[in-house]
């Protein structure tokens, strides 16, 4: 069982990750963008933070580097959409500290595969 | 009136064009002295002729008359024997020697060392370098000069001038014709000169308009560019905002699927829903890298892969979807296809998109991908036995994407015409092409012929090869890696990383340690962490690229240590933060060192963003 932080500014975007984790023992939460999301991280301290790159108030690329100054041992997935292949924003993401990368669209299973994988490595 | 002088002095230059030869006519250096040889040889004897004329007249007919006519006449063939020769300098030399020696001949008969038709031995010089270019035979024309006085000189003291033929006193008239003569030469060859010289300045003009004009079309060029690009901006930005609510319509349509029975009346909606959603996804891929392509931002990525492997997965891929069409699908080639070098992401990409066409056009039929390796070239053939493509349409499908896509668009139940312009594109990009044969109602075949290794590795992820000194030529470990850092663990990960990709590595805990072992390999590349016991990795990184013989060599900072703009500042190639991301180390080094040998094929091959 883990936490997740959402952070993106369209709520079907959070409500979509909700409904993808109902089933499994993960529980989430919500922000609405990098600011708010950084306060209910500092409070929580979730397991594992999913966030969108273009934001309000605060870029995912920032929030990912504030997170990662904090030197906990928080998973970070990036997601975003740009092209299948190159995209830079995820690439910086990914480079600025993000553990993984998960360009939109996703399904359950990718969602899911990825959460799996970065808290048993490996496997 | 400026007209009319125009049109003769046009004909003029088109008369004496003719008689040059066309191998003399490419040699610009002496273009312009061939016009004034062969203007002076048709005019010039008309001059010439009418102090002959003047002789006969006061003088009439004897031998040295006949002499000095044939003389004179003997320069009216030397055009037309340069048209069939093409021998411009020794026909130019005879032609000079041919002149001095009617002059002196028509001093020595006709009035000695005051001879009135001396004044002409000033138009030697002026015609031998008018004619001959080159100082080697300027100065043959002044021996020349000179040999031909000295044995007029000699003939003189030895036998003494000929002054019995025409008295001095009767020679006042031709002295002044000769005169006459020779200035009227002289100036028609000046005028001549002038208005070459004046032509050329024209043509100098008009290069300079033309410049002008080229100057114009670049700043349109540039600014059309600049267009592009915030075109593609402007869609790329769109793309991710449409990302998200089509990541609702997929997601939620998937998430109802997998809970309804697949029995309930629903789920074929759900289905509907959910494949329009992914060929809308697919469009907008398309579209993006298109945008990509049209704004030159594509790169390719060489990689070294086997081709009958990689062709292997790629119908396996496609074996389900084929039967699921009830298509007979038929992978063909010889059993060793050997290793290739390209992009093999691009390469699948083109193959996914000929591949869906086909089996979506050939329902029921068949499809068979063909495939050969010739050492040059890869040709991968995708035929179906679909129901074909209208001739007037095959001229235009692999084009642009805009000129058909409506009319496509309603005849096809899917638009082909962005996926077949991208694949053309990608082809055309890799050094290759696409094309497309077909017979309506038989079948199509399109085939890709890309290069097996691929020359422009234009990437943004590799810079051209820094010079390196010539050290690298001299067999050293060219293939190794050098990794400093001083936690044994991540010397132990890194190690075993490169080993999978057949790289042999370095390894150093310290700084000290570490230039030193540089200095003996000459690693193709150092990985470098930064937190280490003094020296630290700033400090190697800025020894690095302060010496002379290690400054070529990438190095790629892998570290906790994030502060990039440093980074840049020092000179790192890459800055990449650990905890390793094996992905990305991978990345890196095959982008900064294509030399090196590299085993394993790898899907993930996204270009580095922050790179320093």
């Amino acid at each position: 069982m883990a936490l997740v932080l959402v952070i993106d500014d369209a709520v079907v975007m959070r409500d979509l990750v909700r409904r993808m984790l109902a089933q499994t023992s993960h529980a989430v939460i919500e922000a609405e963008d990098g600011e708010a999301g950084l306060t209910l991280f500092s409070r929580h301290r979730p397991d594992v933070v999913i966030t969108d790159l273009f934001m309000p108030n605060k870029e995912g690329i920032e929030t990912i580097r504030d997170i990662r100054r904090t030197k906990g041992n928080t998973k970070i997935i990036a997601m975003s959409g740009g092209a299948t292949q190159g995209d830079e924003y995820l690439t910086a993401a990914k480079e600025l500290g993000a553990d993984a990368v998960l360009p939109k669209p996703f399904g359950r299973r990718d969602l899911l595969g990825l959460i799996d994988q970065l808290f048993h490595p490996g496997r | 009136m400026d007209k009319r002088r125009q049109t003769i002095s046009r004909w003029l230059f088109n008369a004496v064009d003719w008689f040059i030869p066309a191998k003399v006519k490419a040699n610009s250096q002496i273009i312009q002295g061939v016009r004034m040889f062969l203007f002076s040889h048709l005019f010039g004897p008309f001059l010439g002729h009418t102090i002959s004329l003047y002789i006969l007249f006061i003088h009439g007919p004897d031998a040295p008359w006949w002499i000095f006519f044939w003389a004179i006449t003997a320069f009216w063939p030397f055009p037309l024997v340069l048209k069939l020769t093409g021998w411009y300098v020794p026909l130019a030399l005879v032609s000079i020697q041919n002149l001095i020696f009617c002059i002196l001949w028509g001093c020595y008969q006709y009035g000695g060392i005051s001879s009135p038709i001396m004044p002409w031995l000033i138009t030697v010089p002026l015609l031998a370098f008018f004619y001959l270019p080159t100082r080697k035979t300027r100065i043959m024309v002044s021996f020349l000069i000179v040999i031909n006085i000295a044995a007029v000189n000699f003939i003189n003291i030895r036998y003494g001038f000929n002054n019995s033929t025409i008295p001095l006193s009767e020679l006042t008239g031709l002295g002044m014709v000769s005169t006459f003569c020779a200035g009227i030469y002289v100036s028609m060859m000046a005028l001549y000169y002038a208005n070459i010289v004046s032509s050329q300045s024209e043509l100098e003009l008009e290069i300079q308009r033309h410049l002008a004009t080229t100057r114009e079309l670049r700043t349109a060029t540039e600014e059309a560019e600049r267009a592009t690009r915030a075109k593609s901006e402007f869609l790329a930005k769109m793309s991710h905002e449409l990302r998200t609510p089509l990541s609702a319509i997929l997601g939620y349509s998937e998430m109802l699927m997998e809970e309804l029975d697949d029995a309930e009346p629903k789920v074929r909606d759900l289905k509907r829903i959910h494949g329009g959603g992914k060929t809308l996804l697919g469009l907008i891929n398309d579209l993006l890298d298109l945008s990509k392509l049209e704004a030159h931002k594509t790169d390719l990525h060489a990689e070294q892969f086997d081709l009958a492997a990689f062709l292997a997965s790629v119908s396996m891929d496609w074996e389900k979807a084929a039967s699921e069409s009830n298509v007979n699908f038929t992978l063909r080639h010889a059993t060793e296809l050997g290793p290739v070098v390209n992009d093999a992401q691009k390469l699948r990409r083109v193959i996914d998109n000929l591949m869906s066409n086909a089996v979506k056009f050939a329902r029921g039929g068949r499809v068979t991908l063909t495939a050969s390796n010739n050492g040059d070239q890869i040709i991968i053939a995708i035929a179906d036995t679909g129901r074909g493509i209208d001739s007037d349409r095959m001229a235009t499908m692999l084009d642009s994407f805009g000129s058909h896509t409506s009319e496509t668009s309603s005849k096809y139940d899917e638009n082909p015409g962005l996926g077949l312009a991208l694949s053309h594109r990608y082809c055309r990009l890799m050094g290759g092409d696409l094309s497309v044969e077909s017979e309506p109602s038989r079948g199509s075949c399109f085939t890709i012929r890309v290069p097996a290794r691929l020359t422009r590795s234009a990437t943004i992820t590799a810079p051209p090869e820094t010079p390196r000194n010539g050290v690298r030529d001299i067999g050293h470990t060219e293939n190794s890696i050098l990794v400093i850092d001083d936690d044994p663990s991540a010397l132990d990960l890194i190690e075993r990383i490169l080993s999978k990709e057949g790289i042999t590595s370095v390894l150093s805990r310290s700084v000290v340690d570490g230039i030193a072992r540089a200095r003996e390999h000459l690693p193709a590349a150092i990985i470098l962490d930064i937190r280490m016991q003094q020296p630290d990795g700033w400090q190697a990184l800025r020894l690095i690229r302060q010496d002379r013989q290690l400054c070529p060599i990438k190095v790629i900072l892998l570290t906790v240590d994030d502060d990039f703009v440093k980074g840049r500042a020092f000179g790192a190639d890459a800055h990449l933060l650990k905890p390793i991301d094996r992905d990305a180390l991978i990345r890196c080094i095959r982008a900064f060192c294509p030399a090196l040998h590299m085993d394993e094929l790898d899907e993930a091959n996204l270009p580095l963003a922050a790179q320093a």
